[in-house]
């Protein structure tokens, strides 16, 4: 039995880690209407951007957060600013222009060939960081303390950026050029610029995501494809466009992947991960907390 | 010099010309109805005000600046706002935040406070509203607030696009009531309306556009009285 709370925490606390990850994907497909192909990448860079920053300074690896987040912001928001808006611009009668979708692939190819150019196909880890295989024992169960961290930063997250979009102007207009791009800019609100900022909210999220994995994950050219796929299914379940779907779906995920190996073999997990996202594409396109309307 | 001042536009959707050698002009403080039946081309002037739908000749000139080449967001600023068709609320958001984002140009955001209670006095089922979804309140309340949204731009000149579509008529009364109140403090009103009737009795003047051009115009006690318009839009 303890064995199985253990597993459901470790589940939830990996999940929300996951739930992280796919929450900038979540944002910028809420106002884009694009799939971001590059945001496992852009989730990677944010990796190597810690690693390197704790590595060089010694600092505490959360403490790179400071650096990480903003740099990722400005890093998404030129990308958006210079490779993607031209795009939307020449296709702007599209509302969902897929050639953006081709685009973000190539900038996924880029940049993880970039990476491999740069730093060799190896794999880096922090190996003497405070957090390295830390464990909180409670009673009989194992916690582990990175994931706690990465826990209490998704959840921090999560309603920093819904307070943001709730309470200050920019967030508003975010969320109204989301609804209604024509409506929007009819209250003077230019698209283009709202699409960096929320461009650069999403890749400023995975930083924050990557600062958390740094601890205790590997970090390699092509570690964002794990998370790619991961996240789509994440955000696809949570609900494309919420925030709090993409948590929700993140830890259903974490506990599933955690509790599963209990009473089956780990790879079934996949399947049963799988066969969720299917069901609930069949059930409720629209994802367990998106919400129903045209986009 | 005109508030408004329009000289030969042509609009065009793709191919197919809508609006063909266009001039009109708004003085200021005035309230002005642009009449005409379906497809007559009376939205698409509205959109080409507002730099949706860039008129591809001619020029339209707002305080004497040239703005028909501008993005929507800098005719905006300018202090032109145009109230679209079918409502367009932001229909997840509270009805409030629907009224702030009306007023997310820098203009109108210095004294956003200001303006919420002013609009608020003016239509105070929105207060009573303010924190209920925008995609269920009634088609009334809903046009309320899109006027509403568009009073918190702080609009030099407010261009309202049917604001009576699809209104029972007791609705219809307290829309024009509100656009006349509107009109009263000082606001411009420029208006494409199919409710001839009841939108020229609240104008001053009025232009009715056939097939994308200007075909008559005038004082609008004039043109309700003229014979033509008695039967082609009043129907008696």
């Amino acid at each position: 039995m303890y064995y199985i709370i253990e597993d459901t925490i470790n589940g939830i606390l990996m999940g929300s880690i996951y739930g992280l990850t796919a929450m900038g994907l979540t944002i910028i497909f809420g106002v884009l209407k694009v799939v971001n192909f590059a945001h496992g990448s852009m989730l990677m860079v944010g990796m190597y951007l810690a690693y390197w920053a704790v590595t060089l300074s010694g600092m505490h690896p959360y403490l790179a957060i400071v650096l990480v987040a903003p740099a990722m912001f400005l890093f998404g928001y030129t990308l958006q600013n210079f490779v993607i808006k031209p795009i939307f611009i020449a296709e702007k009668n599209v509302r969902e222009p897929l050639t953006v979708i081709i685009v973000t692939t190539g900038i996924w190819y880029i940049l993880d060939n970039l990476t491999l150019l740069i730093f060799g196909p190896q794999y880096r880890s922090l190996a003497d960081n405070p957090l390295n295989g830390q464990m909180l024992e409670i009673g009989e169960m194992f916690i582990s303390v990175p994931k706690l961290y990465g826990c209490i930063t998704a959840v921090i997250t999560a309603l920093g950026v819904y307070w943001f979009f709730q309470k200050t102007d920019m967030g508003r207009a975010i969320r109204a050029t989301s609804m209604d791009r024509e409506a929007a800019s009819l209250m003077g609100i230019n698209q283009y610029k709202i699409y960096n900022v929320a461009f650069g909210i999403g890749a400023a999220t995975a930083g924050i995501a990557a600062v958390t994995l740094v601890p205790f994950y590997n970090v390699f050219p092509t570690v964002g494809v794990l998370f790619d796929i991961k996240g789509f299914i994440i955000v696809v379940l949570g609900g494309l466009g919420s925030i709090g779907g993409a948590l929700a779906g993140g830890i259903i995920i974490g506990i599933i992947e955690s509790v599963g190996p209990q009473f089956m073999t780990a790879t079934w997990t996949e399947a049963i991960v799988y066969g969720l996202f299917l069901v609930v594409l069949f059930v409720k396109p629209s994802g367990l907390f998106g919400q129903k309307h045209d986009w | 010099m005109s508030l408004l001042e329009i000289n030969n536009i042509d609009v065009s959707y793709g191919d197919v010309q809508v609006i063909f050698d266009l001039s009109l002009k708004v003085e200021k403080g005035e309230v002005v109805s642009i009449i005409g039946g379906n497809g007559a081309g009376k939205s698409t002037l509205l959109r080409a005000i507002s730099g949706l739908m860039p008129a591809s000749s001619g020029t339209i000139a707002f305080h004497g600046v040239p703005i028909q080449a501008e993005p929507p967001e800098n005719v905006v600023a300018s202090g032109i706002i145009h109230v679209p068709e079918g409502r367009r609320l932001f229909s997840l958001m509270s009805v409030k935040d629907n009224l702030l984002v009306g007023a997310y140009n820098k203009r109108a955001n210095k004294d956003v406070a200001e303006t919420l209670k002013n609009v608020y006095k003016l239509l105070p089922r929105l207060q009573e509203r303010e924190n209920q979804i925008a995609m269920t309140l009634s088609g009334g309340e809903q046009q309320m607030v899109a006027i509403g949204r568009g009073l918190m731009g702080q609009p030099h000149l407010l261009m309202l696009d049917e604001p009576s579509l699809g209104l029972a008529p007791i609705l219809i009364k307290d829309i024009f009531e509100t656009v006349r109140k509107i009109a009263d403090q000082g606001t411009t009103v420029l208006m494409v309306e199919q409710d001839v009737k009841h939108s020229l009795s609240l104008s001053d003047r009025g232009y009715v556009l056939e097939h994308g051009r200007v075909v008559m115009e005038g004082k609008a006690e004039d043109l309700i009285d003229d014979p033509h318009i008695k039967e082609a839009y009043l129907g008696i």
